[in-house]
């Protein structure tokens, strides 16, 4: 009897321990999902649908929780304001891992079972080209908020992908600007470049900082890679002793950067250091110490820039996150959903096409890092901060304004400039 | 038509079931633990993809390449690493499957794509009757090829049928032996079988009930019920994609079937139940060993080829050591030795990641506190060294009741 009566207590606790976990969490599931089917009622609603595909787990997951808080200050403050001609603006949000796989998981999701108006997302590059070809395919507008790498917006013949935009400058635009500051700003004739052969980012800023600075005259007197595994970069470093030349361009990550800056002390190269975004993380202080004072980078912002709207978004965003710094990703996801909210301002319709045309067409919006236009190669053309580092702190040092004439190469002119005159 | 993101799940489910069967070849039937099955993979997908891209080779040329260029790589590779046992077999495998990722990035980079990958790979278009746009549907219907287009609307509803049903059977698989399972642990404890079995079909029809809307709901969401979508699926193929996945996968299936029946199978199984007994036998062991790593690892180079060309685009970092943690998560999972198992383990954990989703960031936590749960009480694996009986068993006696004993 007290066995049977124990079965039955215990099946029922089985039963309602599954029930609560089945059940509880359907509703929000069903809202995205009925919302979802019918188009005409999500019109009537005025809701659009944005749905973010980012790194919030794994090993980039401070790249996605950083976009993600961005987005959602963004979202909420455009909410607060008013919305989009009275509609809200609602955010799905999924986690891809960081792997590919589940990035374009995600993105067939919100593409097909969430019926998204605009997918956003990823971070690392690799992920974001991934996705482009399902938004080619759902025809579906995505804007990656952070991903610089120019492979990201064009196919395999160098076409622009008709369906997707980025919200920052890409790689080559920020080797083009890193050359310029080089020889204008630091008046160096002669540099050395240490790249990383193994990443394309790292690979893709060395080649365009090479080109430009040669066609202004310049000249790269040596050049040496490392790997990824390296550590010791001593025996390269004292190589570079042997050439004459003003500035040594380091194209890499903040890792590998702060081990070359504390070895180059240590070998005695007492050169400059300038280099790309990946420059930008506490990390790189930490590592090579006193050796970091005096380096440049290029980088999307900094949070120390007297303009007043960074220093407004800078209090905001500590305000709303309990005293954190925002970071670049932060404030480029913030950003990219302001040049969003500028197209969605300016369609036609809220459908698919008429947001695309839209993003096609945003010029001269300022947002927090800048005046921002999306050019013909679906770029966006904005200007950049030179960061110098001084006492061990990242301080701004200028707002370096692209040249109006090119940004790229020679022959794709940002939309809009020719107008402009 | 199917909603285009089951289509992703279903077909990666496929191409899942096909490496975890291929890995299972080599741990669950020969007892190697080798780990160098997602290297394996990237060399097929890699393989493929640039053929294609670069030589512009037509992809059923391309995915048999891909097959053949990971075998042969496993066959040379697998001559001097096969001699090796246990933990040493394993570190070595495991630093293969590295050496391939850090591979990519060093060759030609025209060819090759560098660290980012390749990208705009060509798709497979299955193709069966008439695939033409919805636009020209009333042009076409009267032309020559009319006829096609009238078979495609009732073909796409049979191949609707045929996958429902597959599904069905699929998940009916999993159900089924997850019951039997807390049949035998209700037996153990004092829960009692029965009940316990019938709790669990309770709460898995209430779940489906409330989650889904019942099962129709759940056919409504995976399937667009739509007039202008059906217009669309009545002139084109929506389904010949997915069933030639199926296709393949059964292929597939039916030659590891044979193969672990044939000699080699068995020599296969005998090595792995003791490999020096094997070797007093008269078995040349390394030879039986170099032949199924090889074959596994061809199949490997299929998974990999199909993956390229369904997802477009690949980059080195789709082959890393998750990868691997997946591959051997089926395997473990739905059980070693069995091709029942092996399908359960693809299945698991292709679906259960997604259908987690609205966990949101719990997502991750309740997927592997199931999974430990799952270790804790199945270490064999759902199905490990058993398989599913499809003609059940009074049936199989009677058939071969001529036939004398049941082998």
């Amino acid at each position: 009897m007290t066995a049977r009566g124990r079965q039955a207590v215990g099946a029922l606790l089985l039963v309602l321990a599954m029930g609560a976990l089945l059940g509880c969490n359907p509703p929000k599931e069903e809202e995205g999902g009925k919302q979802a089917t019918t188009q005409v009622a999500k019109q009537q609603a005025r809701e659009i649908v944005i749905g973010a595909d980012l790194e919030l787990t794994g090993p980039t997951a401070t790249f996605g929780q950083s976009a993600l808080k961005g987005i959602k200050m963004a979202v909420d403050e455009i909410n607060a304001a008013g919305g989009i001609k009275g509609a809200r603006i609602k955010l799905l949000e999924q986690d891809n891992k960081g792997q590919s796989q589940e990035a374009v998981n995600v993105a067939k999701k919100f593409a097909y079972q969430d019926q998204v108006d605009i997918l956003v997302g990823a971070i690392a590059s690799t992920l974001s080209i991934k996705m482009a070809a399902v938004a080619e395919e759902a025809e579906l507008p995505m804007v990656t908020p952070a991903s610089t790498n120019p492979a990201v917006t064009v196919d395999n013949e160098g076409n622009v992908r008709k369906w997707v935009f980025r919200a920052t400058f890409t790689d080559d635009f920020q080797g083009e600007i890193l050359a310029r500051f080089v020889y204008e700003d630091l008046g160096a004739k002669r540099i050395a470049i240490f790249y990383d052969a193994g990443q394309d980012y790292s690979k893709g800023v060395y080649q365009r900082v090479k080109d430009v600075f040669t066609s202004l005259g310049g000249e790269v007197v040596a050049e040496a890679t490392f790997t990824q595994e390296d550590i010791d970069f001593r025996a390269k470093l004292t190589k570079f002793k042997e050439s004459d030349f003003d500035v040594l361009v380091v194209s890499g990550y903040y890792d590998k950067a702060g081990l070359i800056l504390k070895q180059a002390r240590e070998v005695g190269l007492d050169k400059q250091v300038v280099g790309p975004d990946g420059f930008d993380s506490e990390e790189l202080i930490t590592i090579a110490g006193e050796a970091a004072n005096g380096v440049y980078f290029t980088t999307h912002f900094a949070p120390d820039d007297p303009d007043p709207k960074v220093q407004k978004f800078v209090q905001d965003y500590k305000a709303r996150y309990g005293g954190e710094d925002p970071d670049a990703i932060a404030v480029l996801g913030y950003d990219a959903m302001y040049i969003i909210k500028d197209a969605l301002m300016r369609a036609e319709s809220f459908s698919r096409a008429d947001i695309r045309d839209a993003l096609e067409t945003v010029k001269e919006v300022s947002v927090t890092t800048g005046t921002v236009t999306i050019d013909q190669q679906h770029n966006a053309f904005k200007p950049l901060v030179i960061v110098k580092i001084v006492d061990g702190k990242r301080s701004f040092f200028k707002r370096f304004e692209p040249p109006r004439e090119g940004q790229g190469s020679k022959e794709e002119t940002p939309a809009g400039a020719g107008k402009e005159g | 038509m199917i909603n285009p993101y089951y289509e992703q799940i279903l077909i990666l489910t496929v191409i899942n079931i096909i490496l975890a069967l291929s890995l299972n070849l080599i741990m669950g039937y020969n007892g190697l633990f080798s780990i160098a099955h997602h290297g394996f993979m990237a060399i097929g997908a890699y393989g493929s993809a640039v053929l294609a891209l670069s030589f512009g080779a037509p992809l059923w040329l391309a995915a048999l390449v891909g097959m053949a260029v990971a075998a042969v790589i496993a066959l040379l590779i697998g001559f001097p690493v096969l001699r090796l046992r246990g933990d040493y077999l394993a570190i070595a495998t495991l630093a293969l499957g590295e050496i391939v990722r850090k591979l990519w990035p060093v060759l030609p980079e025209q060819y090759f794509g560098g660290a980012i990958g390749l990208k705009d790979i060509p798709q497979f278009q299955a193709r069966i009757w008439a695939n033409v746009p919805v636009s020209q549907l009333d042009q076409a219907l009267s032309g020559p090829q009319g006829w096609m287009i009238r078979l495609n609307g009732p073909m796409n509803l049979i191949s609707l049928v045929i996958t429902f049903v597959l599904l069905l059977i699929l998940v009916g698989m999993g159900l089924w032996g997850i019951s039997r399972w807390l049949y035998r642990l209700g037996e153990r404890t004092r829960l009692g079988g029965r009940p316990l079995v019938i709790a669990y079909w309770v709460v898995l029809g209430v779940g489906l009930l409330v989650y889904y809307r019942g099962l129709l709901g759940f056919a409504e969401r995976m399937f667009w019920f739509d007039r202008a979508l059906s217009r669309q699926a009545f002139a084109s193929d929506q389904w010949a994609l997915f069933l030639l996945f199926v296709a393949v996968l059964f292929l597939f299936t039916w030659v590891v079937m044979n193969y672990l029946n044939s000699l080699y199978g068995r020599a296969v199984k005998a090595i792995r139940e003791d490999e020096v007994a094997a070797a007093m036998l008269g078995l040349n062991t390394f030879r039986y060993k170099l032949i199924n790593f090889t074959f596994a690892s061809m199949w490997a180079g299929l998974a990999g080829s199909l993956f390229a060309h369904y997802q477009l685009s690949i980059s080195p970092e789709d082959f890393n050591i998750f990868k691997l943690v997946d591959l051997l998560l089926m395997v473990v999972l739905g059980g070693m030795g069995s091709i029942t198992g092996s399908y359960l383990g693809g299945i698991i954990v292709s679906w259960m990641p997604e259908v987690l989703r609205f966990l949101a960031e719990w997502r991750l936590v309740v997927y592997a506190l199931t999974l430990v749960v799952l270790m804790i009480f199945m270490p064999q694996g759902i199905y490990g060294y058993r398989e599913i009986r499809l003609i059940p068993t009074w049936l199989r006696r009677r058939l071969s009741r001529q036939g004398g004993e049941v082998a």
